[in-house]
């Protein structure tokens, strides 16, 4: 377990120090935003349009994120001295992917704002108007230590700053979701959008144990998503002809499963689906790092 | 500590690696020494447990590299020979993360971190981002990456290749500095350098081990003849005449250079030192003795020598037939 995390934190680390990290993160900022203030300007506030579209360009984001993990590492040939240290493969996959999970889970943190801003519109519905104004300036600091802590390691104090900044998010997150008409559906939104991140990103770490080059793992990761999304758009459009493969292809789609947690319905079924598919993509990217390795 | 047994590993049809059996002990440096291509870094890279061989066995530190893979690599450091490094950490950083992966325990990581940063003479450099650094310090953080969890065998792929003269010798008393309880066992396609830095020598040749002995033994073993190289300014038919008529000497080929001087190629009987003979013979004529200097073997000739008597009386009408 120790080696996991250790390694994940090498991983977390150089998203930080890396270009790649940052173009993601605010990339992704960028789309969630206009997801979420375009709605919220035309019509009532709520997270779900947001939360609905953000498979579509999570298909585009997250594999920009794995492409790196293994691919770089067998171009370079740092694999060698990696796999030459006592770990075994699956604790080297696991680590790397613990490592890009938590970069995603910055990702959403950052995007924590929409719901206080929410909060904060519906002050003028009676709800009190601090929470927001408060979460957001809490926010911007938890971020900013948490990417000085991350450029300038060995500063000892500044890690604690960020986790205390990242607790008083928490509770005041907490404080202005439940004043929201719809805390449920916020919840099992984020849920659910970790959920499917963490599969697209098991995919992502697939590709990119199957090759040494980064825009190849990129590009098949996208494919292989986009690919997803297509069968998705299709159970629609056989749904008149053949009722049960839309049945099957439902069952399976990863799209239709988040519209679930965006409603705030958490059902078994859908976390098996995401969970299974990350086993799935995880235990190939062993299989993959080992034979790869032994070539 | 080192122990390999009948090593075989191919790639596609080509033996890359074809029997290769060795042992180095505890506190030895083995040196391995091969022309490019000769198997080497695939020897290596099998013994770090990187890749299974196809036949036989390695083990190290009593640990089979393919049986109990994790725990054999507990006990090695190994230098591939390109020096991956990951470009994006400074040098501090990485070794923490190699030590802790390694299993350096909490309370234990910043002096192992210090030792290895001052065995290899980075400490200066530790803030640096490795991807900055120049090829002789990338070279120095490897190994220091190879020594920080003070494994009980280093295996370093050539550590030498590239350095300059300086930084060279640097290397050799590193090496030196290193050895302590450790095996080292490390690969080099010069000879004088791994004259130089070892104390035993395994040779290696399109796969197959030609020679395994100590640095002193294989030269003198090999060595039958003295060879010179005497370069005279003076009447080349006579005074190679002269030098063959020398006692101990057994062969003289001659070449004119072109500033009018003559190099005599002399090959002399390895019991008598045929040096003083030969130049007060010279002198006494008359003529300018410009040079006179000792051959060493090159690696080439080793490996002439070498085939040629491991090879089975006979085997050169065979292969004449051919
Ligand atoms: N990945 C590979 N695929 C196919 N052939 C390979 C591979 N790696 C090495 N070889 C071949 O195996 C043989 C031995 O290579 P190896 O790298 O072990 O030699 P070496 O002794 O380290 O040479 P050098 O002194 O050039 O480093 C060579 O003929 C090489 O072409
Ligand atoms: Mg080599």
């Amino acid at each position: 377990m120790k080696a996991v995390l250790t390694i994940a934190e090498r991983e977390i680390r150089s998203y930080f120090t890396s270009p790649v990290g940052f173009v993601v993160l605010a990339g992704f900022l960028l789309i969630t935003g206009f997801f979420f203030y375009v709605p919220l300007a035309l019509e009532h506030g709520t997270l779900r349009p947001m939360v609905q579209n953000t498979t579509v360009y999570l298909t585009f984001l997250l594999p920009a994120l794995t492409m790196r993990l293994l691919a770089e590492e067998k171009k370079t040939g740092t694999i060698e001295i990696l796999m030459t240290s006592p770990v075994t493969e699956a604790q080297a996959v696991l680590g790397k992917f613990l490592g890009v999970c938590a970069f995603y889970v910055v990702m959403l943190v950052a995007t924590l704002q929409f719901p206080l801003v929410l909060s904060v519109a519906r002050a003028t519905s009676g709800t009190p108007i601090f929470p927001g104004y408060v979460g957001i300036i809490i926010l911007v600091g938890t971020l900013t230590t948490a990417v000085m802590a991350a450029v300038t390691p060995g500063n000892r104090p500044l890690p604690w700053v960020a986790a205390g900044f990242a607790l008083a998010l928490v509770i005041v997150t907490i404080l202005a979701i439940g004043k929201l008409p719809e805390s449920g559906p916020v919840i099992t939104g984020y849920l659910g959008l970790f959920l499917l991140g963490a599969s697209f990103l098991a995919v992502g770490l697939l590709c990119s144990a199957l090759t040494r080059n980064q825009i190849v793992a990129y590009v098949v990761g996208l494919v292989l998503l986009l690919g997803m999304l297509i069968v998705d758009w299709m159970s629609d459009w056989v749904r008149r002809s053949v009722p049960w493969i839309a049945e099957v292809i439902s069952y399976i789609s990863v799209r239709q499963h988040l519209e679930n947690f965006a409603k705030g319905v958490i059902d078994t079924r859908d976390i098996f689906l995401y969970v299974s598919l990350m086993v799935l993509c995880l235990a190939l990217t062993v299989r993959a790092v080992a034979t790869t390795r032994w070539k | 500590m080192v122990e390999v047994e009948n090593l075989t590993k191919y790639y596609g049809d080509l033996a890359a690696v074809d029997g290769v059996t060795f042992a180095a002990q505890k506190g030895e440096i083995l040196g391995f020494l091969g022309p490019n291509g000769a198997g080497k870094t695939t020897t290596m890279r099998i013994i770090a447990g990187f890749m299974p061989p196809d036949r036989g066995t390695a083990r190290v530190a009593g640990y089979d590299v393919v049986e109990d893979s994790v725990e054999a690599r507990r006990h090695l450091g190994y230098l591939p020979e390109n020096v991956p490094l990951y470009d994006d950490m400074t040098v501090g950083h990485y070794l923490t993360f190699f030590a802790k992966l390694r299993g350096v325990s909490k309370k234990q990581l910043r002096a192992c971190v210090e030792a290895a940063l001052e065995a290899t003479d980075v400490a200066e450099r530790e803030h640096w981002l490795i991807g900055k650094l120049s090829k002789g310090f990338r070279r120095r953080v490897g190994i220091a990456q190879a020594l920080v969890h003070n494994p009980d065998v280093l295996i370093l792929d050539e550590p030498t290749e590239g350095l300059d003269p300086i930084q060279v010798i640097a290397m050799r008393d590193l090496i030196r500095k290193l050895r302590g309880q450790r095996t080292i066992f490390l690969s080099t396609h010069i000879l004088p350098e791994a004259q130089a830095m070892s104390d035993r020598i395994v040779i290696i040749d399109r796969g197959r081990v030609v020679a395994i002995d100590t640095t002193h033994n294989l030269t003198t073993r090999l060595q039958r003849v003295h060879r010179l190289r005497v370069e005279v300014r003076g009447p080349r038919t006579e005074v190679q005449a002269r030098l063959n008529a020398l006692p101990g000497i057994l062969r003289v080929d001659s070449r004119d250079t072109r500033d009018g001087a003559t190099v005599f190629d002399v090959e002399g009987s390895m019991e008598t030192d045929v040096r003083e003979r030969i130049s007060t013979t010279i002198v006494k004529n008359g003529w300018a003795l410009l040079e006179l200097d000792t051959r060493e073997m090159t690696l080439e000739e080793i490996f002439l020598e070498l085939t040629r008597r491991q090879r089975p009386a006979g085997a050169s009408q065979e292969v004449a037939k051919v």
